[in-house]
């Protein structure tokens, strides 16, 4: 592992969190057996109830008993402890690319994103990973394997953002695509058309899977402290802007956080949660915050 | 509107600041690469219209802060108004303290009128005034500080000169030059002395020339004064002040009034002592004098201070005057004797010798002048320093190193007296004590044996310096004289007797500080019969009387001017104090003894006031006396008339001020105000409008 990879990793993160863990908070359709209830009767530790064989049923799964006393082929069914697979969808859009401070903010979702997939492997349930702009330009399958954590942290250190953000039809597409419930992380700071994006999180939902919103930005962003005479140049093509920032600080400090405010409101309305992040806040913090009030919340 | 600092509008192309500030703000700014523009849109266009409009407010402000700063900066001035708070005026004001001025009024003097004047004049200016208080003495540099002025006003002394008001406002006039000020005033605060005003149409001129550059106004203090006796002519004779005789004093008093004058006492007073009886003139008609003639006694040798004095009247400073006279005790006189003949009779200085002492043989030990004979070849082994003159009767000529110590000595002071004769060389004297050493002051034309010149008398002149009876100059017959030629522009060759012919007999000139008669004949019988006549004896003693008093005549000046004594060396860099005798009030004023052109002497300018002063000088063991007289042309009483005061009011306001006149009206008709007061206030308003709305504009929003 290169250093640049082995940076996204924070030791500290990493282990605070590993600890406590991420579990499912609803049921989910995992594809072995695993911590997490899964919908699926199979073969697993905890029996269910009986079926009659139907041709095709593996018979290995047929219960001997039940036939030598009622000569007839029933399969065990049990209900099966399952893992989980948790799509990490990471906005790699210009926007992200700003920083005020130290890291910028796709930086920063990198990081979180790779102690997320460590966490989650290392419990053994599945990762996905996803980086998107206006549409997903990388993509890892999911995978429980932890050798896989390598490639996750490969694609996310070798990424570059280019293209501007259309959260929404990324979501869709997420929807779309992935046919079992599982848990969808998304980074993203969601500087984007609102309405859309909360079409796709509702979408998201409807399909079952659990949201997490996952919005990292700058403390510029959140205080605007500038002074001066300033031009602000955007990002994502956007015209420049020369301004006193001072003299409209409380009216853009007002925008945005009216916007943070409908961007939990939506997450409350639809069972999602909703995670703000600096990036001036330490990672584990964050982390362990997060996954200590979720322990907390799980099967609500 | 006209602008007192025109140069300073060039600050308005500060307005141009700010625009360039606000232009360069806008191309200077921090770029920073941003992620939440969505945001700054939605603030920017709900504000836009709000900060560009109130960026232009600001930037108006300060545009209009920095032109109002600049134009109040350059004093606008608007005519029309008046009273506006910061109207700065520059004025000028000369008070006359001539000697007329201390003609009394009420209680005081025009004097005291005028200084009145000058502080209405002060209580009128606007704050912030530059005002010059000057005299036609002493021209005075402008001050802004009204205590100041008006300390100089309370010091404006009363002097007894004649002032030229000429000068006087030609010096008020550059005193306001290059100052910037709304109006420009000029005060002549004056008794409107006709004397002084002498230059009518001068003045007149000049006033009307400096009308153009600034407001007048000519002040007339004081009314006519109906009477004034004083005295218009003090002089000692020419005789030879010795020491305890009798010392003749000539006295002239003038009614200046218009009404005659009976029974005016004269006072005689000596050292400050009367002495004698007062001279009672009956009458004086009005503008006529009469004489009057003192012989006072000077008790020791050494200055003696000779004062004559009239009764008091309301022009005071003609009332008295003082002189200085030395008096001698021992005249000693070389005569130095060109033809001393077998008998004594036959000396050419016999009759020199008997009318310089005039006294029988055995008073001649106690008699003041010592005459000494010696012949021309003995002359040089004489000590020139110890006798007050040399006389030289028929004397040939001289060796050239004695035409040197002659010249010299006389330069210091001795006199020399020169009588012709047969024995005369006439080319010593013209080439090398004319021409060489400017020793003589005319030329003596070749004298051709034999010629006879006819018979002549001798008579004054009109000045008749010698001060000697006509009548008894006419007396002698003169049968052959020199002829001089006089040179023009020779100097100080002044013709003091002359032939009945009209050619000159006695001229006489200045040399240093000695002095040189030259005769045109013998001083014995051989070309006239003058030496055994009455008129011999006085003539003598009045060509002594004038070489001794001539190395004094310094002692006697005109108020005003400056006083220079020559001293002994060994007192140079010592310190004196120069006072006013009699007024025990005046001030001891140091002055110092410097050397100057190679002598040694005291210097002193501050004689404004007539009378005695006394220079006390260190290590010196006797005060040095001297006099200052004052202008007999102040004593007149004549004032401008109506004609020439409405003369004067085509370029001048004219004000007729008294005691009881009110401390209004010199401030009206000022016809500008200065704005930039009020245009400072401004700024300083939009100054703190600016700020405020600055910290208002800029605060979040």
């Amino acid at each position: 592992m290169d250093p640049e990879t082995k940076k996204l990793l924070d030791p500290r993160a990493i282990a605070r969190a590993e600890s406590l863990g991420i579990n499912a908070r609803f049921v989910v359709e995992g594809y072995m057996a695993g911590e997490h209830k899964s919908p699926y009767r199979g073969f697993a530790i905890e029996f269910a109830q009986h079926r009659e064989y139907a041709p095709g049923d593996d018979v290995r799964h047929l219960d001997w008993k039940v036939q030598a006393k009622t000569e007839r082929y029933y399969i065990k069914q049990y209900e099966q402890e399952t893992n989980f697979v948790a799509h990490l969808l990471l906005d790699g859009s210009e926007s992200m690319k700003y920083g005020s401070g130290e890291i910028t903010k796709l930086e920063y979702g990198k990081m979180m994103a790779a102690c997320l997939a460590y966490v989650i492997l290392h419990q053994r349930d599945a990762v996905a990973l996803a980086i998107f702009d206006e549409e997903i330009r990388e993509y890892l399958p999911r995978s429980d394997n932890r050798d896989n954590l390598f490639k996750i942290m490969n694609r996310l250190a070798g990424f570059s953002p280019t293209g501007g953000t259309q959260i929404a039809p990324v979501l869709h597409g997420m929807a779309n695509q992935i046919r079992r419930k599982g848990i969808v992380i998304v980074i993203s700071d969601f500087f984007d058309d609102e309405e859309g994006m909360i079409e796709g999180i509702q979408h998201l939902r409807f399909a079952g899977h659990e949201v997490i919103l996952m919005q990292v930005l700058d403390p510029c962003e959140i205080d605007f402290p500038f002074t001066g005479m300033v031009e602000f140049d955007g990002l994502e093509d956007i015209p420049r802007i020369q301004t006193r920032p001072s003299q409209i600080r409380q009216s853009y400090l007002r925008e945005f956080e009216a916007f943070r405010q409908r961007l939990r409101d939506t997450c409350e309305r639809n069972q999602c949660h909703f995670v703000g992040m600096r990036t001036d806040q330490a990672l584990d913090e964050v982390l362990t915050n997060y996954l200590a009030f979720r322990k907390t919340t799980v099967g609500t | 509107m006209t602008f007192l600092n025109q140069a300073l509008l060039f600050g308005t192309l500060a307005v141009s600041i700010p625009i360039i500030i606000h232009l360069l703000n806008r191309r200077r700014f921090r770029k920073v690469r941003w992620a939440a523009m969505r945001f700054l849109n939605v603030s920017v266009e709900q504000n836009q219209r709000r900060m560009k409009l109130e960026d232009l407010i600001l930037l108006a402000l300060r545009c209009a802060l920095l032109a109002l700063l600049a134009v109040s900066l350059a004093r606008p001035v608007m005519e029309g108004l008046s009273g506006l708070p910061g109207s700065k005026i520059a004025a000028a004001v000369v008070i006359d303290n001539s000697a007329s001025m201390g003609t009394a009024e009420g209680e005081g003097t025009r004097l005291d009128l005028a200084r009145a004047a000058a502080e209405a004049v002060m209580g009128e200016m606007p704050a912030g005034s530059s005002v010059a208080i000057s005299t036609p003495f002493r021209p005075d540099d402008p001050t802004t500080e009204p205590a100041l002025a008006r300390q100089r006003i309370e010091e404006v002394a009363q002097t007894d000169r004649h002032a030229d008001l000429l000068t006087a406002l030609v010096d008020a006039a550059r005193a306001l030059e290059g100052q910037a000020a709304s109006e420009k005033e000029i005060y002549l605060l004056t008794d409107g002395h006709a004397e002084e005003w002498s230059a009518f149409a001068a003045l007149d001129e000049k006033l009307r020339a400096l009308s153009a550059g600034a407001r007048l106004h000519v002040v007339m203090v004081g009314s006519p004064a109906g009477a004034n006796l004083g005295i218009s002519r003090l002089v000692p004779s020419g005789s030879l002040p010795a020491v305890n005789q009798p010392f003749r004093i000539d006295v002239d008093v003038t009614n200046y009034g218009k009404a005659p004058a009976a029974n005016v006492p004269v006072k005689l007073l000596v050292n400050g002592q009367a002495a004698g009886e007062p001279w009672v003139i009956d009458e004086i008609q009005p503008g006529r004098s009469e004489s009057a003639t003192f012989y006072a006694t000077l008790p020791g040798a050494g200055s003696h201070r000779v004062t004559v004095a009239l009764g008091d009247d309301l022009v005071p400073f003609d009332n008295r005057r003082t002189v200085v006279v030395r008096a001698v005790d021992e005249v000693r006189i070389l005569l130095v004797d060109g033809e001393p003949g077998g008998e004594p009779r036959d000396a050419e200085t016999f009759f020199l010798r008997h009318a310089l002492a005039p006294v029988p043989e055995e008073a001649r030990a106690s008699y003041p002048v010592k005459p000494t004979v010696v012949s021309s070849s003995e002359i040089a082994d004489e000590n020139l320093a110890e006798f007050d003159a040399v006389v030289l009767a028929n004397v040939a000529d001289l060796t050239l190193a004695m035409a040197d110590r002659l010249t010299g000595y006389v330069e210091e002071g001795g006199g020399l007296v020169v009588f012709p004769g047969e024995n005369l060389r006439t080319e010593f004297y013209n080439t090398m004590l004319h021409n060489r050493h400017h020793l003589l002051p005319a030329v003596f034309v070749a004298h051709r044996p034999g010629e006879e010149s006819g018979s002549r008398t001798l008579e004054a002149t009109e000045t008749n310096p010698l001060g000697l009876d006509r009548e008894i100059l006419s007396g002698a017959n003169f049968r052959r004289s020199y002829r001089l030629d006089l040179p023009p522009g020779t100097g100080s060759g002044r013709l003091a007797l002359r032939y009945d012919d009209g050619s000159p007999a006695l001229v006489e000139s200045d040399f240093g500080l000695g002095k040189v008669f030259l005769f045109t004949s013998t001083a014995d019988l051989a070309w006239n019969d003058f030496a055994v006549k009455p008129g011999f004896v006085p003539f003598v003693n009045r060509l002594l009387g004038g070489i001794v008093q001539h190395r004094d005549a310094n002692l006697n000046i005109r108020a005003g001017e400056i006083f220079r004594h020559r001293v002994e060396p060994a007192l140079s860099g010592k310190e004196a104090i120069v006072s006013e005798v009699g007024d025990p009030e005046a001030l001891g004023r140091l002055t110092h003894i410097e050397d100057r052109n190679g002598n040694t002497g005291l210097e002193f300018g501050e004689t404004h006031r007539a009378g005695a002063y006394q220079a006390t000088v260190e290590g010196h063991p006797t005060p040095i006396f001297f006099a200052a007289r004052p202008s007999e042309r102040e004593s007149s009483l004549e004032l401008l008339g109506p004609e020439q005061l409405n003369r004067i009011a085509d370029s001048a306001t004219v004000t007729r001020w008294s005691a009881g006149s009110g401390a209004g009206g010199f401030g009206a008709g000022r016809k500008g105000s200065e704005l930039w007061l009020l245009l400072l206030f401004a700024v300083i308003g939009i100054a703190v409008v600016e700020i405020a709305l600055a910290q208002w504009f800029s605060r979040s929003k």
